[in-house]
C-alpha cells in the first residue's frame, strides 16, 4: 500500500499574483507526484482552502488538478480543516464531496452518548479510514471526549485515523492555539494523519506534513527551508 | 439548652468549671458561658476529679469496695463533695454582637451549656470561601459547615502537619473539590501517590462537576482526554535544579558556565561535551546526578537521549511549562503524576513551572495589573527537605519568603514539620494541625501557631482521623474541625457537557 498525506495548503492564502501561482504550482506538482508514485489514495488532513468558500478560480483549477487522480481511480480523503470550516454555510468541501471530486472523512453520530465517526474502506487498497473533523477555535477537542473508542478498535485492518488538530506536546514556542493530548486519539490505528500544525513532524506513528507552500506569513521562510511537505 | 455546669474559679488564661453529674464533657469540647452581657465560648482542656472530703476516707472506702468487705458505697451518687472540675479555656468572647479574643472573665457560678450550632453564627462564610469540614466539639461533630477565605489561606501559607493516616490526603481533597466548584484559585500539585485524580473507578477529582473546566491531569500514562505528561528538557532551566538536588559549589558553577555557553541546550551540552575550564571529576558527579534525575543515556554514537518518556532534547513538551503556567493563571487545579517518577524529577518540574508562574507575577505587579490576576497556590506533599534543609536555595522556600506578595502561595503537607524551619513555619498564616503521637512534632507546630496552644498538647495527640484543629492568623480561635471523607462528598455525578455534533 502507498499513500500520500498532506495537510494545511491554505489556497487562496496569498494575494500576490507570482504567490498565488507558485502556490498554485506546488499544489499541482504534489498531485503530478502522487500519480508518478501511484499512491492508492491521498489523504489530505484539513486546510484544502484559506476560506471555506474561495475564489472560484482557485476551485476551478483544484478540481482539473484532482479530476487526474480521480480519473486514474485514486481516491482523496479530506477532513475538514479550521479554516475549510464552516458552522453556518456550505463548504467548499461539501461541493467537492457532492460532485464526487472527494470522499469527506468525519461524519458521524451519537450513539448512546458516544461519538461514532464513519469508517470508510478504501476498496483499492482495503485501508481502513476514519477521523474527526475540525471546527473554528479547535471546538472539535469536545468530540475527542466522547470518541467511542471501544467501537473503533473493532475494525481490523491498516487503520488512519485523519484529523486537524495540535498536539499539546509537539507545540513550540510562540503557538498559541489550543490542542489535545496525544492519549486523546484513540489507540490501535497505524497512521494518525494530522494537520494544523504548520511544522513537518513525525511523532510515534503520528505525521504532520506541514503546509504544502504557505498558510501563514512565516511558513513561506519555513518551506524555502524545507523541501517535503508531503508524507508518502 | 441544659446546663452542664457552673463556673466556680479561674483567671483570664483559664476558666475551672463544676461539672454537673452526668454531663459527661470530654477533652476539646466546646461550651457556651452565658452571662448577662458576654458570651463566652470555651474549650475544655483538662479534667480533673473535685474531692471535698479527706483522701484517707476515698482510699478506705475504695479498698471496702473491691476487697468486698463492705460493697456498699460509702457515698452516694448525690453526694455533692464530689465532682469533676472542668478546666476550660477561653477562646472567644462575644459582646455586642462583636466577637474577639476573651478580654474579661465571666461571673462566678455563670452557667455553662455545650456549644450549639447557632452559637457559631458570628462565624461568616467567605466569598472565596475553602471548605475545610464541620465543627467539632470534642467528638461531637456539629451540624455547621467551616469555611476559610482561600485567598487570605493560600497567599499567607498553609501548612497541613499529622503523622500518617491522619487524614492529610483527604483533607487536602476535600480542599481542591470546593475549589473547584468556583475556579478562583490555580492551584499545581504534584501527585507522588497518584490518589488525587481518581484513577479508574477510584473516586477523585475527576468527578467534580466542574472537572471539565477546572481540573488538568498530566501523567507519563493518561487516560484518553487528559495529557500527556512531555517536557523538554530545553525549558529547564538551572535554578529549577537549585535547592531540588544536592550540589557542591564547584557543580553550580559548572552548570551556570554551561548554561552561559549553551544557553537552553545547556542540559545536552553538559552530558556530552567536555569544557577545559570544568574539573572533570565535576563533570563526572554532575553527570551522575543530573544523568540519573532525567534518566539520560549517552548512545553508541555518543548522543544524550532520554529513557524516560517524560524528558527529551528535542523540542516535544517544549510548550508545557507555559501551558501549566497559564492554567494555573486562569484558575485550574493542575495534576502532575508523580507516582512513575522520582521524587526529585517531579520536584524539579514542579520548580519549573512556578518559576514560570513567579517570573510572570513579579511581570505582573512591576505592571499594576497584580490584583486582577488569580490567587495561585502550590500543595508541596512530603517534601521536608525541599523547605527544610534546601529551603534557601529554591523556588518553594522563595515562595515562603515572598510569595504573599505576588499572589502565590504554598500548602505544605508534612509529616515532620520540625524539619522546616521556624523562619518558614513563622511566614505560614495557617496551620491545620491533625493528630500526632509524636511529641517533637506537636512540640515545634505549637510554639509556632498563631494562637497559643499551650494546653492542646494532649488534645492534639488524641486527635482521630480526619480531626483537626485549625490555628490561622485569620481566626480569632484554634477551629476544631472535622473533615469528611472525600468519597462522601464526591457522590454527585458529573454534568455532561454540551456537545454539538456535526
Amino acid at each position: 500500500m502507498k499513500f500520500a498525506h498532506m495537510a494545511d495548503i491554505h489556497l487562496g492564502a496569498t494575494s500576490d499574483p507570482k504567490l498565488k501561482e507558485l502556490e498554485m504550482n506546488t499544489f499541482r506538482k504534489a498531485f503530478e507526484i502522487c500519480i508518478e508514485e501511484d499512491v492508492d489514495f491521498i489523504l489530505i488532513s484539513g486546510d484544502l482552502f484559506h476560506v471555506n468558500i474561495p475564489d472560484l478560480s482557485i476551485v476551478k483549477e483544484v478540481v482539473k488538478i484532482m479530476k487526474k487522480v480521480i480519473e486514474n481511480k485514486r481516491k482523496i480523503y479530506v477532513v475538514y480543516g479550521s479554516h475549510d470550516y464552516s458552522p453556518n454555510a456550505v463548504s467548499i468541501i461539501d461541493i467537492l464531496e457532492e460532485a464526487g471530486i472527494i470522499v469527506r472523512i468525519g461524519r458521524g453520530k451519537i450513539e448512546k452518548g458516544l461519538f461514532r465517526p464513519e469508517v470508510i474502506v478504501d476498496e483499492r487498497s482495503n485501508a481502513i479510514i476514519t477521523g474527526i473533523s475540525a471546527r473554528k477555535l479547535s471546538l472539535e477537542r469536545e468530540v475527542f471526549k466522547i470518541l467511542d473508542r471501544e467501537y473503533l478498535s473493532s475494525f481490523k485492518g491498516y487503520k488512519i485515523f485523519m484529523f486537524h488538530t495540535a498536539i499539546d506536546e509537539l507545540k513550540r514556542k510562540g503557538e498559541y492555539y489550543e490542542g489535545i493530548s496525544s492519549t486523546d486519539l484513540p489507540s490501535g490505528f497505524d497512521y494518525y494523519a494530522g494537520g494544523h500544525i504548520h511544522r513537518r513532524i513525525e511523532y510515534g506513528r503520528i505525521f504532520y506534513p506541514g503546509p504544502l507552500f504557505t498558510g501563514w506569513g512565516v511558513d513561506l521562510e519555513n518551506t524555502a527551508k524545507e523541501k517535503e511537505e508531503v508524507f508518502i | 439548652m441544659t446546663i452542664v455546669g457552673s463556673i466556680v474559679e479561674g483567671n483570664s488564661k483559664y476558666l475551672i468549671m463544676r461539672e454537673r453529674k452526668g454531663a459527661d464533657l470530654e477533652l476539646g469540647e466546646l461550651v457556651v458561658i452565658d452571662d448577662e452581657k458576654r458570651k463566652y465560648i470555651c474549650m475544655v482542656y483538662n479534667i480533673e476529679y473535685g474531692v471535698l472530703l479527706e483522701q484517707g476516707r476515698l482510699y478506705t472506702s475504695a479498698g471496702t469496695i473491691i476487697e468486698k468487705t463492705n460493697p456498699k458505697l460509702e457515698f452516694p451518687n448525690d453526694d455533692l463533695r464530689i465532682f469533676r472540675k472542668i478546666y476550660l479555656k477561653p477562646l472567644i468572647e462575644i459582646h455586642n454582637g462583636k466577637y474577639r479574643s476573651p478580654i474579661s472573665i465571666p461571673k462566678l457560678f455563670s452557667n455553662v451549656r455545650r456549644v450549639e450550632k447557632e452559637d457559631l453564627s458570628f462565624i461568616k462564610e467567605p466569598d472565596t470561601k475553602v471548605f475545610l469540614g464541620k465543627i467539632r466539639s470534642g467528638g461531637r461533630i456539629l451540624d455547621f459547615d467551616y469555611y476559610m477565605n482561600g485567598e487570605e489561606m493560600i497567599s499567607h501559607h498553609t501548612i497541613i502537619a499529622a503523622q500518617t493516616g491522619r487524614g492529610k490526603s483527604n483533607l487536602v481533597k476535600v480542599m481542591l473539590w470546593e475549589i473547584m466548584n468556583h475556579g478562583k484559585f490555580g492551584i499545581l500539585l504534584l501527585d507522588i501517590h497518584n490518589e488525587y485524580f481518581g484513577i479508574g473507578n477510584n473516586k477523585g477529582l475527576k468527578d467534580h462537576p466542574n472537572a471539565d473546566r477546572y481540573l488538568l491531569y498530566y501523567s507519563k500514562t493518561p487516560p484518553p482526554g487528559h495529557k500527556k505528561l512531555k517536557v523538554s528538557l530545553t525549558t529547564i532551566d538551572p535554578e529549577d535544579l537549585f535547592g531540588i538536588i544536592e550540589l557542591t559549589e564547584a557543580q553550580r558553577e559548572a552548570i551556570s558556565v554551561y548554561r552561559r555557553q549553551y544557553k537552553e541546550e545547556w542540559i545536552k551540552e553538559l552530558m556530552c561535551k567536555d569544557l577545559s575550564n570544568i574539573a572533570q571529576s565535576t563533570l563526572r558527579s554532575l553527570r551522575r546526578k543530573i544523568g540519573n534525575l532525567f534518566r539520560i543515556r549517552i548512545s553508541d554514537s555518543g548522543e544524550p537521549y532520554c529513557e524516560d518518556e517524560i524528558f527529551n532534547f528535542e523540542k516535544i513538551g517544549e510548550k508545557t511549562i507555559f501551558d501549566i503556567a497559564n492554567a494555573l493563571e486562569n484558575g485550574k487545579i493542575v495534576i502532575i503524576d508523580g507516582s512513575s517518577i522520582p521524587d526529585e524529577t517531579g520536584l524539579v518540574i514542579m520548580s519549573a513551572i512556578m518559576r514560570e508562574v513567579f517570573r510572570r507575577y513579579e511581570n505582573y505587579k512591576d505592571q499594576g495589573i497584580l490584583k486582577d490576576k488569580l490567587q495561585i497556590g502550590v500543595v508541596l506533599e512530603e517534601a521536608p527537605r525541599i523547605l527544610g534543609e534546601l529551603y534557601d536555595k529554591n523556588i518553594f522556600g522563595r515562595i515562603a519568603r515572598e510569595g504573599r506578595k505576588f499572589k502565590i502561595g504554598l500548602i505544605a503537607v508534612t509529616q515532620m514539620a520540625s524539619v522546616i524551619p521556624d523562619e518558614i513555619l513563622a511566614n505560614i498564616g495557617t496551620k491545620i494541625i491533625m493528630g500526632n503521637e509524636m511529641k517533637k512534632e506537636r512540640l515545634k507546630l505549637i510554639e509556632n501557631s498563631p494562637q497559643d496552644l499551650s494546653d492542646y498538647d494532649y488534645i492534639i495527640a488524641g486527635l482521630e482521623k480526619g480531626e483537626s484543629i485549625v490555628s490561622s492568623i485569620f481566626t480569632k480561635f484554634p477551629v476544631p474541625i472535622y473533615t469528611p471523607l472525600f468519597d462522601d462528598i464526591a457522590k454527585s455525578e458529573k454534568e455532561k457537557s454540551e456537545i454539538v455534533v456535526f
